[in-house]
């Protein structure tokens, strides 16, 4: 493939993205479709500046349900991999449980969630956890299970305990794959969370979250501050999954190709 | 199975993490003299929950001795469980949902209504009006699917008409002007009028149909419990009384503390509708008052219900209700 100009690689966005603002306007004249139908850029952004104080308060409340159920799944998740990838017989008993789990729609289990977790942000972390969760169990275990078995004769050979070899070799071997997950779920868990609150959610704090305002905008008929609020949304995913990167960096560029690449 | 061996006891786990940084501690702190009471609504707050709200910030609730907390409601709410297995001790739901879980077992009863009539309406273009549900035949009509009152027009009026299920916008409603739509007579016409259109809305309930939305407890808080149970129906009656016929900022500045999207306009117009169709003070000149429900009524409900098949057997009036705390008007 031929090599694309570093430039380029800021224009052609660009030029998308220019693209597609001028055919979304010339949608919206040549059809004559109202601003609540089809809102034009403007009007969304204007909106959006309009609506900033709900929006960011409600991306506050979004990104708190979101950040609780992200570290749940990632603490959790961490443990229950660690449960898998010790034992033969644990991995057998319960992998097919957690497949159960991850393969039942959330929305079926969301009156079950609202009666057990209750409603509001217990509600809407356990939702989240639930989404954000699988990806990491499933990247972490096959990571701990795909340690070079040069290493792993090396640890047998100096009579290292099983919990050495664990903690020494196959939980750090496995960091690349526990932040693949991670991001995987970094991207679920903003959207878990706004799924939550639309559907077990309240308008706790006085302004509810993204989800919230979903139903507020719409009953309201305000589609331009609806589109600002799924510019919200993708704003705050985009900062979730920033972070996790950055996590990604913090903890692999000392050592791992993906990084090693990059210096040369 | 599934559930008991992998998602509770992960559940569990999560809630209770979440439990021990959420919870509050201690009820000691409060006057000792006031009986907690919790009551789930069914919905985010609104002017159609104003007269418990207006009990509570005109003091109604703490004159009877009770420290009542009104629990928002959401999509999903589920007040009924949330009555029955002791989340709140008591809430609010339409008449008909109280008759239906009683007859499916679930150990509850109303003890007076909020409203005589419950508001679902049906929104419409004047352009093309609707006097009646019988003119609702050959439209197509965007309802909730399993809504009671379809059975009624479809079995008991012979109305055909095409249904599609209800999504909650009004964009294909303002596109479209022999559309009609599902509403709440307190809600969605404010909004369709603000955006430009001409529209009415029809009070599903008639004489053959009469919904009403009520307070309930569970069996055992009845039980156990039933000055309470009198105390909370006496103050809330007395705040919906208030809230429609006196000033109802006191309410309306609470519900903007709960929720910061509801207009000034619109919070009037719903009150507005709510004394227009009389929902909640009733038709004097049937004897009706806010408060009230009477046997009859629930008895012809009942019988609806089953002549429909939203019941598939029959239960006692005294099941479903009591009327020891119907405050005299």
């Amino acid at each position: 493939m031929k090599k694309i100009p570093p430039l380029w690689l800021w224009v052609l966005p660009v030029v998308s993205g220019l693209l597609f603002v001028a055919l979304w306007y010339g949608v919206r004249t040549a059809s004559g479709l109202q601003s609540w139908i089809l809102p034009t850029p403007m009007e969304i952004l204007t909106a959006a500046w309009q609506e900033k104080a709900r929006l960011l308060a409600a991306a506050g409340n979004t990104a708190v349900g979101a950040l609780v159920g992200f570290l749940l799944a990632g603490t959790l998740g961490f443990a229950t991999s660690l449960l898998l990838g010790v034992s033969r017989s644990l991995r057998a008993g319960l992998y097919p449980w957690l497949l159960v789990l991850q393969m039942t729609p959330v929305i079926v289990l969301t009156p079950i969630i609202m009666l057990w977790a209750g409603p509001g942000l217990p509600g809407i972390v356990t939702v989240t956890w639930l989404i954000s969760f699988f990806p990491i169990v499933a990247n972490m275990t096959q990571g701990l299970l795909s340690t070079d078995m040069n290493h792993v004769a090396l640890f047998r050979m100096a009579n290292a305990t099983r919990v050495q070899e664990m903690l020494l070799l196959r939980v750090p071997s496995a960091m690349p794959y526990y932040l693949a997950g991670l991001r995987i779920a970094a991207t679920l868990a903003p959207i878990g969370a706004i799924f939550g609150e639309y559907m077990v959610g309240n308008s706790s704090g006085g302004t509810g979250g993204l989800g919230f305002l979903v139903y507020s905008y719409n009953t309201q008929i305000k589609i331009p501050a609806l589109f600002a609020t799924a510019l919200t949304s993708c704003l705050l995913g985009f900062i979730f999954v920033a972070a996790v990167s950055w996590l990604n960096r913090a903890v692999l560029h000392k050592w791992h190709d993906s990084f090693e690449r990059n210096d040369h | 199975m599934t559930f008991r061996r992998t998602i509770l006891p992960l559940l569990l786990a999560a809630v209770a993490l979440l439990a021990g940084c959420g919870k509050k501690t201690g009820t000691a702190a409060g006057p000792a003299a006031l009986v907690k009471v919790r009551f789930q609504t069914d919905w985010f707050p609104q002017p159609e929950h104003g007269g418990y709200y207006q009990a509570l910030a005109k003091g109604y609730y703490a004159a009877e001795g009770l420290d009542v907390e009104i629990l928002p409601g959401g999509p999903n709410a589920q007040v009924m469980s949330a009555v029955a297995i002791g989340r709140a001790e008591l809430g609010m739901t339409n008449g008909d949902d109280v008759i239906v879980a009683v007859a499916r077992g679930v150990p509850v009863k109303m003890v007076g209504a909020e409203m005589q009539r419950d508001p679902q309406g049906i929104l419409f273009h004047t352009d093309h009006p609707l006097r009646d549900l019988k003119d609702l035949e050959g439209k197509t009509l965007m309802a909730g699917a399993g809504s009671t009152w379809l059975e009624v027009a479809r079995k008991k009026l012979g109305v055909k008409f095409n249904l599609l299920p209800l999504v909650g916008d009004l964009a294909r409603f303002m596109n479209d002007k022999t559309f009609v739509q599902q509403c709440f007579v307190t809600n969605e016409p404010f909004f369709a009028r603000e955006r430009g259109a001409s529209v009415g809305a029809l009070l599903i309930a008639s004489d053959s149909y009469e919904p009403y939305r009520v307070m309930f407890t569970s069996q055992k808080f009845l039980a156990e419990h039933p000055d309470v149970v009198a105390k909370f129906v006496r103050a809330s009656v007395k705040g919906w009384v208030d809230y429609l016929g006196g000033d109802p900022a006191p309410a309306n500045q609470l519900l903007a503390t709960k929720r910061n999207d509801l207009s000034p306009e619109f919070m009037a117009y719903s009150i507005k509708a709510m004394n227009d169709y009389k929902l909640v003070s009733g038709d004097p000149a049937k004897g009706e008052f806010a408060g009230q429900l009477t046997a009859a009524r629930l008895q012809k409900q009942i019988a609806l219900l089953q002549e429909v098949g939203v019941l598939d057997k029959p239960v006692a009036v005294g099941d479903v209700a009591t009327f020891e705390f119907i405050p005299k008007p």
